[in-house]
This record gives structure tokens, sequence and C-alpha cells, in this order.
């Protein structure tokens, strides 16, 4: 009675376009070409070529490397934001969704608050607060995400708390925590997941743009938004400076998306 | 022979949620809903119990009462067993869709504690043994509830009450999702087990010919009240009420 399951072709591409994208991913944190900040003066804004692939920047730095440099600096500041997001997410959605009461109605009113401001000022203001750097931004947009995960969890709980299951599993003597974390919450699976691919897009766009207005990753430490940040004056000059930084982001955040929705029409 | 369950003057009332704001326009009371009125009755220990009546009229109300999941109520109840268990109506939610059927039936055996713990190898054989008594095989086990047919999971929850070591269960309308043969089986295996374990069972319905079957006392339940209680050849041959003539027409008992 095996079940096949059938993927959708936006789910086989999705994968391939990530699983490249993770390859890349492996190789900068291993290695790169050149030295990220090793100038050549004599390779200025030079041309993609068989020797720089996607060209140099201004400072004569291999954009191919610092480029795969960036995409690791992003997909973990990315995945960590996620992780930060989810679990508390997940943590608050369940207990609120399962015991509901006043600390339900608590909760999800500051949940509200924060859910108001959009992700990028609340960073923005955290940020302002505590400093720039790497290690805050994720933590100032982890924050800003706890709210959606948690929604999306607590609505789950809600309908699956009084299922008959649940109720059986009560009778049983089954503790509450146990019901929560092992009962309900594998349940409330796909629905995660998805909301964490998604998620995940944000972030990466997030970082992205945190680092465009330069208040993520530090130079002379590469970030794709950083990039396309530094990327602009020389628009004209040097259009792959800005083309290749901008189609990694694209690709990262396609290939989740169709990940996420082959994921979704799956279940 | 000793009563199981004794229920005294018990009176349930439903308070419409609303919301702060509602609450507060509304004076006090007025959106209750009296579901239970003035219930009572006795249970003796090993007994198979009815209780008829139509949809909306309590029944598992009462049943929820008895198990302590209705928090509210007037009245007292009194069960002399500390795990009653119940059987859900809807074979298709009672069963956890994301867990194997081997882990849902051993999730009460984990729950016991200290002395009573059982390690895994005694765990498998319990449910083994359970899985032969509700006639099932044993291959089930690794397979989710989506795999299973409506009869099959009926077995299971039932399965899965007993393994808690009860001697009360509720049966909430268990075969009314069933199709017929398939009612006749479930039927057939809770008596089995009634008359194995000796357990006391009450069994709702509202389904006069399943009630004759199974049960050796009947109650009958119209909006709230319960309007006789008997033998269920007594009730069933000189109904005292006009509702209990009225649906024995209907069945055409």
């Amino acid at each position: 009675m095996e079940k096949k399951r059938a993927y959708s072709l936006n789910f086989i591409i999705g994968a391939v376009i990530t699983g490249v994208m993770l390859v890349l991913i492996l190789t900068g944190f291993i290695h790169t070409p050149y030295d990220i900040t090793k100038m050549d003066s004599t390779a200025k804004l030079a041309a993609p070529s068989l020797e720089h692939l996607m060209g140099c920047d201004n400072f004569g730095r291999d954009i191919f490397s610092r480029v795969l440099k960036g995409m690791g600096n992003t997909f973990t500041i990315a995945v960590a934001t996620v992780a930060i997001g989810a679990v508390c997410g997940v943590l608050i959605g369940a207990f609120t969704g399962y015991f509901g009461g006043w600390l339900d109605e608590v909760l999800m009113r500051i949940n509200d608050v924060v859910f108001a401001f959009p992700s990028i000022l609340l960073a923005l203001v955290f940020v302002s607060i505590f400093g720039t750097g790497k290690y805050n931004v994720v933590a100032a947009l982890g924050i800003a995400f706890i709210p959606s995960f948690a929604r999306i969890v607590r609505g789950e709980f809600i309908k699956y708390k009084d299922m008959d299951y649940v109720k059986s599993a009560r009778l049983a003597g089954v503790p509450k925590l146990r019901i929560i974390f092992v009962h309900i919450l594998p349940n409330t699976m796909p629905v995660l997941m998805s909301s964490i691919m998604i998620g995940f897009n944000n972030a990466v766009l997030a970082e992205a743009g945190m680092s465009y207005l330069g208040i993520g990753v530090q130079p002379p430490d590469a970030s794709l938004g950083s990039m396309l940040s530094e990327s602009q004056t020389y628009l004209f000059s040097a259009p792959w400076y800005a083309a290749f930084p901008g189609l990694m982001i694209i690709l990262m955040v396609l290939g989740f998306s169709l990940l996420a929705d082959g994921n979704t029409k799956r279940v | 022979m000793k009563n199981i369950l004794e229920v005294n003057k018990l009176n349930v009332y439903y308070t419409n949620n609303e919301g702060l704001a509602k609450k507060l326009k509304r004076k006090s009371g007025e959106s209750r809903q009296h579901v239970l009125k003035d219930v009572s009755f006795d249970m003796k220990r090993g007994e198979v119990l009815g209780l008829v009546g139509e949809s909306g009229c309590g029944k598992t109300t009462l049943a929820k009462a008895i198990l302590g999941m209705q928090k509210q109520y007037d009245g007292e109840i009194w069960l002399d067993c500390p795990n009653p268990q119940m059987v859900f109506q809807d074979p298709y939610a009672s069963l956890n869709p994301s867990k194997k059927i081997g882990w849902i039936l051993e999730e009460p055996l984990r729950m016991k504690k200290g002395s009573d713990r059982l390690t895994k190898a005694e765990r498998a054989k319990r449910v083994d043994e359970m899985l032969v008594r509700v006639g099932l095989d044993g291959k089930l086990k690794e397979h989710y509830p989506a795999e299973l047919s409506g009869g099959q999971r009926q077995r299971i929850a039932i399965a899965e009450a007993l393994l808690c070591d009860t001697d009360f269960l509720i049966a909430d309308e268990p075969v009314s999702a069933l199709d017929v043969t398939i009612q006749a089986q479930i039927i057939r295996l809770l008596l089995k087990l009634h008359k194995e374990l000796g357990i006391s069972i009450l069994f709702i319905s509202h389904d006069l010919r399943v009630v004759y079957q199974m049960c050796d006392r009947v109650m009958i339940m119209k909006n709230g009240v319960i309007l006789e209680q008997g033998n269920v050849e007594e009730v069933y041959r000189n109904p005292f009420s006009d509702y209990t003539k009225l649906l024995l027409d209907a069945a055409n008992l």
C-alpha cells in the first residue's frame, strides 16, 4: 500500500535550482578562486573573462569569489532568522492556540503590534539601538519574523486541539506538553514547512535590503545585498557587477518559492 | 451488584462564547442554554446501558460531563473508575493521522509510570495481543490510519481504549458512521469484549435496533430530559412516553 508521490514540475525545478545554489554556497565556505579581499589594481571593473568569471569590482576584487562568499553570508543569516522566528513562533503559537484564555489574548495583541510594523522598519529600529553587524541583523529580523509563524501555528492548534484523537489522548492520561509537541505538532508540519520556505525567501530579501542600506554585513566582508549596493555607482560602466549578485538573489528566492509552491500542492 | 456510575440531578448550561464587548453589553445569564435538565440515573458494574435520543438532545454532553470534559455543571456525578474511556462516532477523526497504528496503540502503555512501567518489548506484546482480541492483523501496526477502512479504524479506537485498562467505556454512536455489515461486526466485537473483560459500557445511539442488540437497560432522552429508563424488553414492549412510541414506530420494531 506504499503511496507513490508525484512531484509537481514546480517542485522539481525548485529543487534543482536550490540544489545548485546550495552547492555554490558550500563551495564558498570551503574554497573561493580568489581571496575575497585581495585587490588587483590592474583589474578594476574588469569584464567577465575566463580568469574572472563574473568580472571584477571597483577595487579589482573577483566578483565570483565575493558572490560565493556573499551567498553564504546571506544564506546563513536567512536560515538563522527563520530558525529564530520559527522556533519562537511555534512555541508561542502552540501554547496560545492550545490553552487559549487570557494568555492567548495578551500574546496575540502583542503579536498584532509587532506584525503591524514592516519587518525592515522593525529591524532598523533594533539595529539603531543595538548597533550594526551580522548578529544584530539576525536577532532583529528573527524577532520581526516571530508573529507570522506564531499566527499560523496558533491557527493550526486551534483546529486540532478539539479533534477526537486529541481527546482520546487526554483520556489516556497523556500529559499536556506531550499532547502539544508529540500529538499535535507533527500534524501542523505541512503548513509549517510551507511558511518556513516562504519565510526563508522574505529573510533573504530582508537581509539583502538591510545590507543594501549598509546596516547588515559590514565591508570588507561580502553579502549579496551589500554588493548590490556598492555596484549601483557602476551600473552603466560595469553592469555585470550588479547583474550577478542580483541574479543570485533572484535564483535563491525563486528556487525556494517553487519548492514551497510544489510542497503545498503536494499536500 | 455495585454501581459504577451514579448521576444525580445533573444540569448543564452552555454559555454562548462571545467577545468581551458583547458580554459587557449583555446582562449575565441571558444567553445561557439549558442542555441537560435534572438528569439522574445509575449504572451497575458490568452493565451495558443504552442511551437513545435524537441529534442535539444532549447525549454527547452527558458523555462529556461523565468523562470530566465538561467542567461546569450542577448536580452530582460519581464514577467508580479512575480512567474512563470513550470510543467516538467518527473513526476518521479519532486516530492521529501522522502516527502509525502501532505507535497510537502503544501510547496508553507508555503512560504507565513507576512499577507498572513496560519495556518496549512488553508494550509490543500487549499491542499484538490486543490486535488479536479486536480481530485485526498484526501487520496493521506499520500502517497509517489513512490506509485503514472505517471498520478497521473503529476496532483500533476500541483497542486503544481497552489498552488503558479501563472498566468503563462510553461508546458515542460508534457504529453510525459505518455501513450495516460492518456495524454488526463492531457490535459483536463490543459484546464479546464486554463478556470477556466485564467492562461496563454506556452505549449512545439513535438506532433502536442496535440498542436492542447491545444493551441490558435503556434510557430515552429528549431535549435534555430522560423521558424513561428501564429494561430494554420492557421499554420496547411497553413504552411509557409518546416519544418512545414514536421512535419505536419509526424504527418498525
